[in-house]
């Protein structure tokens, strides 16, 4: 159980870190719980369980700095208790979801305690101590490091089972409204950066991106059955274009806007001045 | 290292100092998000960065050091894969202000802060979709096929595809940041053709923004109920309306408190909170 409880801690730790460094998306549960498999030799059945926790995840992301759901957590977690238990994969999800929300608290107190520190950095500077405020840094990444990996090894050693009870002790209601509020909270991540992006004349844009995003959907048949000679087809509404899309015609709108703007640029250069040198530097600037 | 009267700024060829520089800040970046705080966000991190390459300029533990840190220090929030770009040109713009006070011509500091807040916004809006939406997305499609049989290379194909653009975009964007230099923009800023290449990422971004609110934030109701004998099915009728409506109502509530009052915590809770009742109710679920 040690050895295992060392290898949760070591791989939550590992996990925290992949997921903001590099931005390498190797915090994803097809890649860290694959590796957490073969960690606790377990390999095929590590890589098969992230990737049925990935597509469960598929739709969780983190966006402008506000974590809605721990996934990282619930599926290292959840992986974690199916493949020392050796239970079905059904037991990893429904652990990993509710793992995955109480997470997002303990992050939210993580960057609280954080916050607090602040003043500190900012009067090391004002101080002109940098050794200081180079040891606050790392005090602070390695600390920030330490929780989690004694959060997996705790977790491991207090018992499996008795984690278990605990997440099933948690009321039906509260586990689904926790689920309402993860897909709820991306709102204020989107809502962070549009505080950073809003310009009053630009922001029709917003809603520009949001009509591709939102109106073109189609009903994708997901299940189709014979009743009665008839084929009765069961359909979901699905979004028609994908991101990649929006992005090629955000793409063209964005090149149309620049291009309208340096004629303008030009136009009241021309009419102020009759030298006319900074012509050819604006359209060495677009070319490059 | 740029020299201002040279015309062609815009070349990408490095001398040994400068890629040197540059594999430094490559490396070093990567740590931005850690020690992120609700009120400077990656503020702090962004200006411990910056400390060796400061150092490199001002001198170790010199008045201009510890202003230029000062100055780092402020609010800044971006996608981290586009900050390897911002970092090296706000470098290159440190390195002309310490040459310009050298020779005793003066240099508006505050432009340095100015190009960084012009510049994150704009570039997290376009990142965060990049990175969320085009490089996971196509990482995961990748390997999924293959984890879900079992197979090792499902893990090895997504940490392939996943990190090779990344590197690519990280590196490029230093160095066409560091060449590009603080001389070259601030030309480019009063011929006005740098706002229009910031006007033109903001309105990418704004509608990246607007794209992910509809695809991410995740907003419906279950309430239905027979009155007289015909179903009456809330999300249904909303649907008709305009779809995404509760989404995109949710964001702008959300948009307009954090505009007004900055407190992301509050937020977070609030919406739990309305998360809890409405799911009682039965409205959600």
């Amino acid at each position: 159980m040690l050895m295992n409880a060392l290898i949760v801690g070591f791989v939550v730790a590992l996990a925290k870190f992949l997921d903001w460094w590099f931005s390498s998306q190797l915090s994803r549960p097809i890649f860290i719980v694959a590796l957490l498999g073969i960690l606790l030799g377990h390999p095929t059945e590590g890589i098969i369980l992230g990737a049925q926790l990935e597509l469960i995840f598929l739709g969780n992301v983190n966006l402008g700095g506000v974590m809605p759901s721990d996934f990282t957590l619930g599926s290292i977690f959840g992986g974690a208790f199916a493949m020392i238990l050796g239970s079905k994969i059904e037991t990893a999800i429904a652990l990993a979801v509710p793992i995955s929300l109480l997470g997002t608290l303990i992050y939210t107190v993580m960057k609280m305690v954080i916050t607090s520190l602040v003043p500190r950095f900012e009067k090391h500077i004002k101080d002109k101590n940098i050794k200081a405020f180079n040891r606050l840094w790392s005090l602070q990444f390695w600390g920030f490091e330490l929780v989690y990996f004694l959060l997996g090894f705790i977790s491991i050693m207090v018992g499996t089972n008795a984690i278990k009870a605990l997440i099933e002790a948690i009321p039906t209601w509260i586990q689904s409204s926790m689920t309402v509020a993860a897909t709820m909270l991306p709102a204020i991540g989107i809502a962070l950066l549009l505080k950073m992006l809003w310009e009053k004349s630009l922001i029709p844009f917003y809603f520009l991106g949001f009509a591709l995003g939102a109106f073109f959907t189609y009903d994708k048949a997901t299940d189709g059955r014979l009743t009665k000679g008839a084929v009765a087809l069961t359909t979901a509404p699905t979004k028609m274009l994908s991101l990649i899309q929006i992005a090629f015609i955000g793409f063209i709108i964005a090149a149309l806007v620049v291009m309208a703007e340096l004629r303008h640029n030009n136009n009241n250069k021309q009419t102020a001045t009759e030298t006319v040198d900074s012509n050819d530097e604006s359209e060495d600037f677009f070319n490059d | 290292m740029t020299n201002p009267t040279e015309t062609k700024v815009l070349s990408t060829k490095l001398d040994k100092k400068e890629r040197k520089l540059l594999w430094k800040l490559f490396w070093r970046s990567n740590y931005l998000m850690f020690c992120a705080s609700y009120t400077k966000q990656q503020g702090i991190t962004y200006s411990w960065v910056m400390e060796p390459f400061l150092e490199n300029i001002y001198g170790k533990g010199t008045d201009a050091f510890y202003a230029a840190m000062a100055r780092h220090q402020d609010f800044y929030n971006t996608n981290t894969g586009m900050n390897n770009f911002i970092a090296a040109l706000t470098i290159s713009m440190e390195e002309e202000n310490k040459l310009a006070t050298d020779n005793g011509t003066p240099f508006d500091e505050t432009s340095i802060s100015a190009l960084k807040t012009a510049l994150m916004g704009p570039l997290a809006g376009i990142g965060d979709s990049v990175y969320l939406s085009v490089i996971r997305v196509v990482a995961t499609g990748v390997a999924l096929g293959l984890s879900q049989q079992g197979n090792i290379l499902g893990p090895i194909l997504f940490l392939v595809v996943a990190s090779i653009p990344n590197a690519l975009i990280r590196w490029f964007g230093g160095v066409l940041g560091y060449k590009s230099g603080g001389a070259f923009i601030s030309k480019a800023m009063k011929s006005g053709s740098f706002n229009a290449i910031t006007k033109g990422c903001t309105v990418l971004g704004l509608i990246m923004t607007g794209a992910m609110t509809a695809q991410f934030v995740t907003f419906t109701t279950t309430f239905s109920q027979k009155i007289g004998g015909t179903e009456f099915n809330l999300q249904q009728i909303l649907d008709s309306i305009l779809p995404g409506l509760l989404p995109l109502t949710l964001t702008m509530l959300c948009f307009a408190y954090l505009r007004k009052h900055n407190r992301p915590v509050r937020a977070l809770l609030t919406v739990f909170l309305i998360a809890i009742i409405l799911t009682v109710l039965g409205i959600t679920g």
